[in-house]
């Protein structure tokens, strides 16, 4: 797997050459490995990740998670202030999430709740690396024509390369390149987790914006809404000191907050790391006396979670992979409580994070 | 609770009861406000158990989320309605998960569906009578909010992936719903 990300960063000016060299020194690939094809995965690659969020559209799409459905009508829009979306269900009690502002607010039948975005930026999924990131992981191969909501897509199946991940199937429509269909694929081959539009329109003229009044409730909520928004980790006392031995293969850190909760002002680590497509959360928190503790394996939905304590500390890592996965990465997960005084430090996957970061 | 009254509770919740008790019972139920919380919780898990739930719960589930949001503590509240709800979040999780657990109605062991071999409690209706196995449930509960609170906070995390699309989204809304 190494000597292969080595090579992929070597070619990186030569896509075209990528994925053969990948087929070649990787076993199981299944691309056909024509240079031709290869470029054209990227192509596509490119324009999902590039373009999506520029588009104007509305339309409705199905979530299926188990026995679980959910209809959903959803607006998108690119306004002046910025991108947009709102999301409404469509099945069961009434419920709306509004993204605007990089706020995200979610109307549910108790109440309207606001989750002050801490996001600074997206993740670092940043053309052409982390294509190349991405590579070293999953095979991706184009499979053929399809139908969603009457538009063409192509299919895109990318493979995890190992035990680590989950597959996925991604239906990009044509014209675009946006995802009108997703299929999370467990190491069985069934589907975890699945979303298809069944209506979507592109719009020439962007849809009405949320009004000022709306984005003012939404956004002014409560102050102190949730969760306090921090700008920089700097602003709440470090949790603990952490260190992982060896994160599962691929992983890296792409972000760390630090934030409170409001409700006792708890403070939480909560460190993101992503292969690019998969993403794991590691939260730490002090325990707090009287408070159940997440011990061991959980899982919902397509979900898993794997809980720790030691030393009056909490750490949960959560993530949309396989449950080997998370145990994996808390088994290699070393914390103590942080000195009042000094920084929260992490030791990452040294020698990957230095490659492959921008 | 006496070990007594924890038996007649969870008959009353199979239907079990004698009419003679079932009145004492419930007139107890209208003065213990700690007695009527277990009462629902057990009602809610067993209904849940026998996969009986109706898509929406005949009862005031607004109050019951505010109660416990108001608490903090992810138990089920009385119904006493609380207006001008606006606490979010502890938030959105809490909320979401009480709801989640609620109107799904799941108990937790379903809920959470560990992975084979892990050690878990399963109870089932008939066997929740002692106070013991309602303290079990209970913190099976909380560590259920828990969990949910954690993973409201890594969708939004993994909003960010454009790679993701909706689907962390769907999965937040997801929660409110039957799972």
């Amino acid at each position: 797997m190494i000597s292969a990300g080595t090579v992929c960063k070597r070619a990186a000016c030569a896509a075209v050459l990528l994925l053969p060299v990948l087929v070649a020194t990787t076993a199981g690939a299944a691309e056909d490995g024509q240079p031709r094809a290869a470029g054209e995965v990227r192509q596509w690659l490119e324009r999902t990740l590039g373009g999506v969020e520029r588009l104007n559209f509305e339309g409705t799409f199905v979530y299926v998670q188990g026995s679980h459905v959910e209809s959903m009508r959803i607006t998108h829009g690119r306004a002046d202030t910025g991108e947009w979306q709102r999301l409404n269900s469509l099945s069961g009690p009434k419920r709306e999430v509004l993204l605007a502002n990089r706020d995200l607010t979610c109307s549910l039948p108790q109440g309207q709740i606001t989750l002050k975005s801490r996001r600074v930026t997206s993740f670092p999924v940043s053309l052409p690396k982390d294509i190349d990131r991405l590579e070293r992981h999953y095979a991706f191969g184009l499979q053929g024509e399809d139908r969603v909501a009457g538009h063409e897509a192509r299919i895109l199946a990318v493979t995890p390369r190992d035990g680590l991940r989950y597959g996925l199937r991604l239906w990009l429509e044509k014209n675009t390149g946006m995802i009108v269909r997703t299929m999370l694929v467990g190491s069985d081959g069934a589907p975890l987790e699945q979303m298809m539009y069944t209506d979507l329109r592109f719009l020439d003229v962007a849809p009405p914006a949320p009004s000022a009044a709306e984005l003012q409730a939404a956004g002014a909520g409560d102050p102190g809404s949730g969760e306090t928004p921090v700008s920089t980790v700097a602003e709440v006392a470090p949790v603990a000191q952490w260190s992982l031995a060896s994160p599962p293969a691929g992983f890296e850190q792409v972000q760390h907050n630090r934030f409170q909760r409001q409700s006792d002002g708890r403070p939480t680590e909560h460190v993101v790391y992503s292969d690019g497509l998969a993403t794991i959360s590691l939260f730490i928190e002090r325990v707090t006396p009287g408070r159940s503790l997440l011990e061991g394996p959980s899982r919902i939905g397509a979900m898993n979670a794997w809980g720790k304590v030691a030393d009056g500390i909490q750490a949960v890592v959560v993530g949309e992979v396989p449950a080997a996965t998370v145990a994996a990465f808390a088994q290699g997960l070393k914390f103590a409580p942080a000195p009042v005084t000094s920084t929260a430090t992490t030791a990452g996957t040294a020698d990957k994070t230095a490659e492959t970061k921008p | 609770m006496t070990d007594k009254t924890a038996e007649q509770l969870s008959a009353l919740t199979d239907g079990e009861l004698d009419s003679q008790e079932l009145d004492l019972l419930v007139r107890r139920l209208e003065r213990d406000e700690e007695l009527a919380a277990r009462w629902t919780r057990y009602h809610l898990i067993g209904e849940a158990m026998r996969n009986n739930l109706p898509e929406q719960l005949p009862f005031d589930l607004t109050a019951r989320v505010s109660a416990a949001i108001a608490e903090e503590a992810p138990v089920v509240a009385p119904a006493v309605a609380t207006r001008g709800w606006k606490r979010p979040v502890v938030g959105l999780a809490l909320a979401a998960s009480i709801a989640a657990a609620a109107l799904i109605g799941l108990p937790p062991q379903q809920a959470l569906q560990p992975e084979a071999g892990a050690p878990v409690a399963v109870q089932t209706p008939e066997k929740l009578p002692g106070a013991a196995a309602g303290q079990v449930a209970q913190v099976d509960w909380e560590r259920n909010a828990r969990l949910n609170e954690f993973l409201m906070s890594h969708n939004e995390s993994a909003t960010m992936n454009q790679m993701s699309g909706v689907i962390p989204y769907a999965r937040m809304v997801g929660y409110e719903e039957e799972r």
